[in-house]
C-alpha cells in the first residue's frame, strides 16, 4: 500500500537502487523505498531522473510530477498499460452507453453541488447562497442539460471568496493561483489512479472535449474539486500570493481524512475507492455502487 | 511502527556468503534501512499492513543462521538512546510522515 508523497526541492539526481528510490543530495543519498511511495513531486529543473528509475515507477504504479519554471505542476508521467487486465476493462468501458452515462453525470454533478453545499454550511452562514444551492442540487437534469453546475458554481465561489471573484484558468491571483494547482495535482492523481485501473482517460461520460486527453479524469474529479476549495480558503485566507510552504500545505492535505463510505480514509484512498466503485457501477449499471466523498471537508 | 530484523549469517563458504548477500538485498529491496550492521529496520503506516508484512517477510528467510524480528511504535523508537554517533541524514528525513520535503 502506497502512502508517501515526495516532494523534491533540491536534488542533483534520483536514480534507483535495489527497489528503492535514490535520491542525491549534495553528495548525501538518501533512499526511500519504492514500495511506499504515491507520489513524487520534482520542484525544481536541475534534477537529472535515470531511464531504469523511470521504468520501475512505471512498474509500481507511481505518479511523478514535474514543476515548470513558475513552480506550477507541468508534466505527469505514469504506466500506460499498467493494468493486468487492460483489455477486458476497455472493453467494458466501449460498452457503457449514453443512457448510464447521462444518468451518472447527474448524480456526480449532484454530489459536487452537495458537498459545495458542505463546504459553504461549515464555512459562512449564509442561508439565501445555501438554499438557491439546495435547489440547484434537486433541479439537476439527465446529462446536466440545463447546467446547474455552472450556476452552483458561480454562487458557490462568489460566497467563498468574495463577490469580486471570477474562476479562470490563467488568473494569477491568490485564490485562483492555489486553486489551479491544488486541482492539477489532485487531477494528477486520479489519472494515476483511472490509468491504474485499466481506464482509457479519454473517454469521458460528461467532459467530450474532442481536444482533451483526460474527459474520464476530469469527469471523476469533479466531485472531490470542494475539498481542494476547501483547503485553498483555509490556506491562502491571509496571503499575498502562493509560496512554496503553502504548496507543499497544499500537497501535504491529500493525507487528510474525508467521509467515504461510511468510514474516514485518507483523500488518497478515496480517489482509489472512488474510481473502483464507479467502474462497478458503470459496468453493472447500477449508480447506487458508487462511493464518494459525502462532505467536501477533509480536515 | 516499525519493524526491526537483527541477524547473523555464516559466511565461511561462497555459497553462504552468497545466502547472505542475497537475504540483505532483500531486505533492502522491501524497504528496510540499515540501522547499524546487521540491523534493519522498515517503517509501516499501521500494525494491520506490519502484520501482512512479517506472514511475507517468514517466507524469504535463508535456512541457517539466526534471525530475529521486532515490532515497536513509533514512540518506542523515538525514545531510543543514542549514546555514541547521531542520528544519519537518511534517519532524519525519512520518518513516519506521509509527506517526505527533500
Amino acid at each position: 500500500m502506497s502512502w508517501r508523497i515526495v516532494y523534491v526541492t533540491e536534488s542533483e539526481e534520483m536514480k534507483l537502487y535495489l527497489d528503492n528510490l535514490k535520491v542525491v543530495k549534495r553528495e548525501q543519498e538518501i533512499l526511500i523505498p519504492l514500495s511506499d511511495i504515491h507520489t513524487i513531486v520534482v520542484d525544481n529543473h536541475r534534477t537529472v531522473v535515470t531511464g531504469r528509475l523511470m521504468n520501475k515507477l512505471a512498474e509500481y504504479h507511481i505518479l511523478l510530477i514535474f514543476c515548470d519554471e513558475t513552480h506550477n505542476p507541468n508534466v505527469f508521467s505514469m504506466g500506460l498499460y499498467s493494468h493486468y487486465r487492460v483489455y477486458g476493462v476497455l472493453r467494458d468501458q466501449m460498452k457503457w452507453n449514453d443512457e448510464i452515462k447521462g444518468e451518472m453525470w447527474k448524480k456526480i454533478i449532484q454530489i459536487k453541488i452537495h458537498n459545495q453545499l458542505s463546504v459553504l454550511r461549515y464555512l459562512k452562514n449564509s442561508d439565501d447562497s445555501i438554499k438557491r444551492l439546495t435547489s440547484y442540487a434537486k433541479d439537476v437534469m439527465f446529462e446536466d442539460r440545463t447546467n446547474r453546475e455552472g450556476l452552483a458554481a458561480k454562487i458557490y465561489f462568489n460566497e467563498l471568496f468574495g463577490k469580486n471573484f471570477v474562476r479562470q484558468r490563467g488568473a494569477v491571483d491568490v485564490y485562483n493561483s492555489a486553486l489551479n494547482y491544488g486541482y492539477m495535482v489532485l487531477r494528477a492523481c486520479f489519472a494515476r489512479s483511472v490509468v491504474a485501473h485499466g481506464l482509457h482517460p479519454s473517454f469521458g461520460i460528461g467532459h467530450r472535449n474532442q481536444f482533451n486527453a483526460f474527459n474520464l479524469v476530469d469527469d471523476c474529479m469533479e466531485s472531490f474539486r470542494p475539498i481542494i476549495d476547501f483547503w485553498v480558503y483555509m490556506i491562502m485566507n491571509d496571503a499575498e500570493y502562493l509560496d512554496r510552504e503553502r504548496k507543499q500545505a497544499l500537497i501535504g492535505k491529500l493525507h487528510n481524512k474525508v467521509q467515504i463510505g461510511g468510514q474516514k480514509q485518507t483523500v488518497l484512498n478515496a480517489i482509489d475507492l472512488f474510481v473502483q466503485s464507479f467502474i462497478k457501477a458503470m459496468d453493472t449499471k447500477n449508480l447506487n455502487l458508487l462511493t464518494y466523498p459525502e462532505n467536501g471537508i477533509a480536515i | 511502527m516499525r519493524l526491526l530484523v537483527f541477524f547473523d549469517l555464516p559466511m565461511n563458504t561462497k555459497e553462504e556468503k552468497r545466502i547472505y548477500i542475497k537475504f540483505r538485498k532483500f531486505l533492502i529491496e522491501d524497504g528496510f534501512m540499515m540501522l547499524q550492521f546487521s540491523v534493519y529496520a522498515k517503517i509501516f503506516p499501521n500494525r494491520i499492513s506490519l502484520v501482512q508484512y512479517v506472514e511475507s517477510l517468514k517466507r524469504n528467510l535463508p535456512k541457517k543462521g539466526s534471525v530475529r524480528a521486532m515490532a515497536i511504535t513509533e514512540k518506542q523508537y523515538e525514545n531510543m538512546l543514542i549514546l555514541v554517533g547521531g542520528k544519519t541524514m537518511q534517519e532524519q528525513t525519512v520518518s513516519d510522515e506521509p509527506m517526505v520535503i527533500l
